[in-house]
């Protein structure tokens, strides 16, 4: 096959381009680090089938809408039930486990690391920037497929709510947003530790944020999920009755503080996962 | 190359100025031993790290790329620890072993791609990136995706993101494995090319032949312990002085052995089941007589196989 490029390297050829340093050098590591990850998920065909699942469950709010009610804002009921029934507790904890727990543990052993440990970057910007990639790309699929379920079921309610719930969507996306954070860091730590995480991080999934976080008490605060739902359900005042007594949710804390309470935590997570990945052998 | 403690110190007339310097360097997986108490230095220039499978050849290599911690000891490249130590890495290009690639990229974006995570800028990145793809004739190539390319052009792909960034350490481990005649010839060509322009090259390699056809100078290691280093010819001279083994797959194998019997080169004749085991202390001459002692006297043989090609077998005569 014949190229049709313009060859600058050619021109360039036999000239030394200096290995850069400083600022920009880190900004060039951590944008193509970052872009690498993002184009490997989006192009991973697990993430199809993820996109795919997402679009079927769009029959959840369209078949609704065949014998809906006229009850002022039940389609904003049915939007919020499905996202956090489904969506939250169900497919975002799951898909964070895949993708997140992969991260490092694909590169292992597809032995693809090895071309990241030999290049001028620490253990640590690897770590940081393929996190910041699985959380660009898992929050966009889910914040549109988010979007998609918004656009289907609020025009129900009339034109004027659909612009009166947009409100419910942004929390809602920051909800999202704050358990790709959350959990995607936690399941970075796991991967760090473990050598297979997907067992450990399906039982954690399983009894501690499926479980735990339903039983209430003190105890139930130290899940992610936890702090998802008092991010939502702090929000918009008329989303609190619906919390009451069936989802334990902090009632004294506001949204900004569940969103600060999940990155500090997700902060401690990436650094206990680079003190793992700083002494680990990639062979 | 500067060493101590080995096995065998054969080594030529470089200056003492090593490129990598181990000490003391040791790894263990487990409960087995990777490399044992390696202190080496290896001087500028191109280096031959030769031996067997399952040496410790790749074990010392990833410890020299920091892609594994020694259990104990320190290994130094230019100078400088290795171990967590990214800064060093700007000045090295390795070539693992591993096929492995993401098998999504193009050959071009690949080596861009490993550039751009190297700190260069796009545009700089994508220059040097084709420049060291055409280098290795993969210009037609370049533009196709990875997981459609031949073992051979997944060779040459991973020598071009090594060499991209023109390091002055390029570490090659078993860079003509799998490679097809052309690309053999190509590769070899940029190792030459390479030191010629003054930098450093550590080749590691399984094939004495390879090695040989790259630089003089070489580290034999074997069961995880340096046994030998400096010239080649010098290797290949303790080596000649243990009988070569020779196997003829035939079912004639006693009257071969009747008509081997009074030849001068000849140490020795053992009988296996179909096959006659010849060790000759002169293997050149022996090489010359034996396609003739067969075709003269009409013995029918399926099979002409040395052992002694294989590296294990010189490894076992220079450590007995």
């Amino acid at each position: 096959m014949a190229t049709k490029r313009t060859s600058k390297g050619a021109k360039r050829r036999g000239r030394r381009i200096p290995p850069p340093t400083g600022s920009q050098a880190s900004y060039n590591r951590g944008y193509a680090l970052t872009m690498m990850t993002i184009r490997s998920i989006l192009l991973d065909r697990k993430t199809w089938v993820l996109i795919a699942l997402l679009l079927l469950l769009l029959g959840i709010p369209m078949r609704w809408l065949m014998d809906a009610p006229s009850d002022k804002d039940a389609e904003m009921e049915v939007f919020m039930t499905i996202m956090i029934i489904v969506y939250l507790q169900f497919i975002v904890l799951y898909t964070c486990l895949l993708y997140a727990s992969s991260l490092v543990s694909a590169e292992t052993e597809e032995r693809t690391m090895t071309y990241l440990i030999s290049r001028p970057i620490a253990r640590s910007e690897i770590l940081i920037y393929k996190y910041i990639g699985y959380v660009v790309s898992v929050f966009s699929i889910f914040a549109l497929t988010t979007i998609l379920n918004y656009i289907v079921l609020a025009p129900h309610g009339g034109s004027a709510a659909f612009t009166r719930n947009l409100d419910l969507l942004g929390y809602t996306l920051g909800g999202i947003l704050i358990a790709v954070i959350g959990w995607g860091a936690l399941f970075i730590l796991m991967a760090s530790v473990f050598k297979n995480p997907l067992m450990p991080g399906f039982l954690y999934s399983l009894f501690w944020e499926s479980l735990l976080a339903n039983m209430g008490g003190n105890i139930s605060r130290a899940t992610i999920t936890y702090q998802i739902r008092t991010f939502i359900f702090n929000g918009p005042s008329r989303l609190e009755d619906m919390a009451q007594g069936d989802l334990p949710v902090h009632g004294g804390h506001t949204p900004a503080m569940a969103f600060l309470v999940t990155l500090i935590a997700a902060a401690a997570f990436l650094i206990m996962s680079w003190l793992f990945v700083r002494k680990r052998d990639f062979n | 190359m500067t060493g101590n403690g080995r096995a065998g110190d054969l080594r030529g007339g470089r200056p003492p100025k090593p490129v990598v310097t181990a000490t003391g360097l040791t790894k263990w997986y487990g409960l087995v031993l990777g490399i044992s108490d390696i202190n080496l230095g290896i001087a500028e220039g191109t280096t031959g790290l030769l031996g067997p499978n399952g040496a410790g050849k790749s074990t010392f290599l990833k410890l020299m790329t920091g892609q594994i911690r020694a259990s104990r000891g320190e290994v130094r490249l230019l100078g400088q620890p290795v171990w967590n130590n990214p800064q060093v890495m700007a000045r090295i290009g390795y070539c693992p072993e591993q096929d492995a690639f993401y098998g999504w990229m193009t050959g071009l974006e690949f080596v861009t791609t490993l550039l751009r995570i190297g700190g260069y800028a796009k545009t700089d990145a994508e220059d040097l990136a084709e420049s060291a793809m055409r280098l290795l004739d993969m210009g037609d190539a370049m533009d196709r995706r990875i997981s459609g390319y031949s073992k051979g052009m997944r060779q040459r792909t991973k020598i071009a993101q090594a060499i991209a960034h023109d390091p002055d350490l390029l570490i090659l481990d078993e860079p003509l494995s799998g490679t097809d005649p052309v690309g053999r010839v190509r590769i070899l060509e940029v190792i030459r090319r390479y030191e010629k322009e003054g930098k450093n090259v550590i080749l590691s390699s399984h094939v004495l032949h390879d090695v040989e056809r790259t630089t003089r100078d070489i580290v034999l290691i074997n069961k995880g312990k340096v046994i030998a280093e400096g010239d080649v010819h010098a290797i290949r001279g303790l080596i000649d002085q243990y009988p070569h083994m020779v196997r003829v797959r035939t079912e004639e194998s006693r009257r071969l052995a009747g008509l081997l019997a009074g030849n001068d080169g000849v140490v020795s004749l053992e009988f296996e089941p179909g096959v006659l085991v010849i060790k000759t202390s002169a293997p050149d001459t022996f090489y010359g007589e034996l396609p003739r002692i067969l075709s003269e006297s009409n013995v029918r043989f399926t099979e002409i196989s040395s052992p002694d090609d294989n590296l294990d077998a010189v490894f076992r005569y220079l450590v007995e």
